[in-house]
């Protein structure tokens, strides 16, 4: 048999077919470079498998095409009306005065006094 | 509401969502995009669980995962080689204990390091075997490639490592 | 409600209506319990709303009366009325001073509940009927009564928001999360009474209160006592900025913006004179019946826009 190149990693991961693994271990027997790259292999292999596993952030979310209004937004979107009403001449409407996180804490503050599914009512208040 | 055969939702939710994080982390190095894509990644299934015949479920998980990633690789229009986790503390969260996290995370660098150095196909190759567990053939449904392809793959990303590693 | 509570609930549900339909005094009941009860659990919510989907993660822990919420980037402690915001900035409270009593519609009833299991442990499953539709399906853990999984459907009987919970555990535990100790000075206490002009009702949904809202506006929260939402209202202006990419969708000709959150849908428009913000968890069929019967979007001449910006 010649040099089995990428069988070894697959017999290394019990992946090699059972007539592979017998004549790769008749190989290994008389190849010292075959089995010192299963070696090197195994060391690799090993290196990864012992990466820690990390544990995911509890909390997270996706804003798919939302985009959840914030302070810094409503704060700039207050700044932009003032500025548009400082000059008169640029014929745009300033911005309705809505700061959306007082609208959704006035939301919630309702919201809870009223029972309600639980699941749901929990992080109603935090989208 | 129970079914045998096809996993719940919250089953995948529960008993997957550690491996995608880890799996979306060994190829970006990054935890946040680790973070979005496990949330992406179980949207997904959502969707698609209702028309998932039983099968090879994990292989069917996986090819999703795989998808999920690589469209947010392309969206964001960049390779998904992001910075190490000593170059980015503000993607460290520490969660339960700080600095025994962080000492365990700092464990692993080189060999992370490394891994974000090998090609793409290689890289994916060898976490899906080693740090999520598939076998071949299953990798070889995820990334829609013969097990030959998936074998040689492992193989010379194993040898690229070992290169990188000494 | 204990387990002979919920098992007296499903006995009297399964007696009293065999044909499925029940008393909404069950619902009442059941919807009161799903909000007591100590437990810590760990959730999903997710949100699909035509393109637009949301989905966040939560963990909850209530003991002894309170209820702490990590949500993605804020926490909130419930106590009461009384509503405690936390984040990287510290704490802020706020809460109302007064409000109308709860009332469930007559249009929910509950159907026939089924014995099942979720995450190991005995439940029920009930289906919420809106008239002969199904609008949600809850299991409801059989100890606690607390819901694991919730699920609400739109018009057409698709999925459109999906809570559940992953890992759940009754009582409370050892390691409580911090409560907050000290709160910043920005506590709010609104106050009933504000004039609102819109409608007593819209769409089976019942105006139960108004406050006044910040920067002058008025807030006007409607009920039906299943699903719920506030319409701000405000002097007329200018898309705001955080609406301005959110998806526009028409409803009788008039052209609305809709924000999509795993929990709540935002929704903007303008009609002449005022803008309009309303935000609630009411499911999308709801929505459209509910902004049919408010006041309509439109647009108003340019002199007259000109004449306000100057003058008004």
């Amino acid at each position: 048999m010649s040099h089995p190149g990428d069988l070894l990693s697959a017999y290394l991961d019990g992946e090699a077919s059972p007539a592979d693994r017998r004549l790769m271990l008749e190989h290994l027997g008389g190849c010292s470079t075959c089995r010192d790259g299963l070696r090197a292999l195994e060391e690799a292999r090993d290196a990864v498998r012992s990466l820690p596993m990390l544990e995911p952030p509890r909390i997270g979310r996706i804003p798919a095409r939302a985009r959840r209004p914030s302070v810094a937004w409503a704060l700039s979107g207050v700044a932009a009306a003032v500025i548009a009403l400082g000059l008169a001449f640029v014929p745009d409407e300033p911005e309705a005065a809505f700061d959306f996180d007082m609208l959704r804490d006035q939301h919630t503050a309702r919201l809870v006094v009223d029972p309600g599914i639980s699941t749901l009512r929990g992080p109603a208040g935090a989208p | 509401m129970a079914d045998d055969a096809v996993p719940s939702w919250e089953e995948v939710a529960r008993d997957h969502g550690r491996k995608i994080y880890n799996f979306a982390y060994r190829l970006t190095g990054n935890r946040d995009d680790a973070g979005d894509l496990v949330q992406e990644v179980l949207l997904r299934v959502r969707k698609g669980l209702e028309g998932y015949r039983p099968g090879s479920f994990d292989g069917w998980l996986w090819r999703i995962t795989r998808n999920a990633f690589l469209d947010d690789v392309r969206r964001r229009k960049r390779r998904p080689s992001v910075p190490l986790p000593d170059d980015d503390p503000g993607g460290l969260a520490p969660s339960p204990s700080p600095d025994e996290e962080l000492a365990r995370v700092r464990l692993g660098e080189d060999v992370q390091r490394a891994l974000l150095q090998l090609p793409y196909d290689f890289r994916e190759a060898v976490v899906l075997c080693d740090v999520v567990g598939l076998t071949y053939e299953e990798i070889a449904e995820a990334a829609a490639i013969p097990v030959g392809t998936v074998r040689s793959r492992i193989h010379r990303g194993r040898k690229m490592l070992k290169e990188l590693l000494t | 409600m204990s387990r002979r509570g919920l098992t007296a609930l499903v006995v009297a549900v399964a007696v009293s209506l065999p044909l499925g339909a029940a008393a909404d005094d069950s619902l009442e009941e059941l919807m009161t319990n799903a909000g007591s009860g100590e437990f810590h659990a760990v959730g999903v919510v997710m949100c699909s709303w035509g393109a637009d989907s949301a989905a966040a993660t939560y963990e909850v822990e209530r003991s002894a009366g309170m209820s702490m919420v990590h949500g993605p980037d804020r926490d909130l402690m419930l106590s009461g009325s009384l509503v405690a915001v936390g984040s990287d900035s510290g704490w802020y409270a706020f809460e109302v001073a007064e409000w109308s009593s709860w009332t469930l519609s007559d249009r929910y009833s509950l159907g026939e509940p089924v014995a099942t299991s979720r995450l190991g442990r005995p439940a029920t499953a009930v289906t919420i009927l809106e008239g002969q539709r199904v609008r949600a399906r809850l299991v409801i853990d059989d100890e606690s009564t607390i819901p694991l999984v919730t699920e609400i459907f739109d018009g057409e009987g698709r999925l459109f928001r999906l809570a559940t919970l992953v890992e759940f555990s009754v009582g409370s535990r050892d390691d409580h999360p911090p409560m907050p100790t000290d709160f910043d000075a920005r506590s709010v206490m609104q106050s009933a009474g504000a004039a609102a002009h819109l409608p007593a009702s819209a769409a089976g949904y019942r105006r139960a209160d108004s406050y006044a809202a910040p920067l002058g506006g008025v807030q006007s929260y409607y009920t039906d006592g299943l699903f719920s939402f506030s319409v701000f209202e405000a002097k007329r202006g200018a898309i705001p900025v955080e609406f301005r990419q959110a998806t526009r969708f028409s409803v009788d000709g008039g052209v609305y913006r809709r924000i999509v959150s795993p929990t709540t849908v935002w929704v903007h428009w303008s009609s002449p004179d005022r803008s309009y913000v309303l935000v609630g968890d009411l499911p999308p069929d709801h929505l459209v019946a509910v902004l049919a019967e408010l006041p309509e979007p439109g647009e108003r001449g340019f002199f007259v826009r000109l004449w306000r910006r100057w003058f008004d």
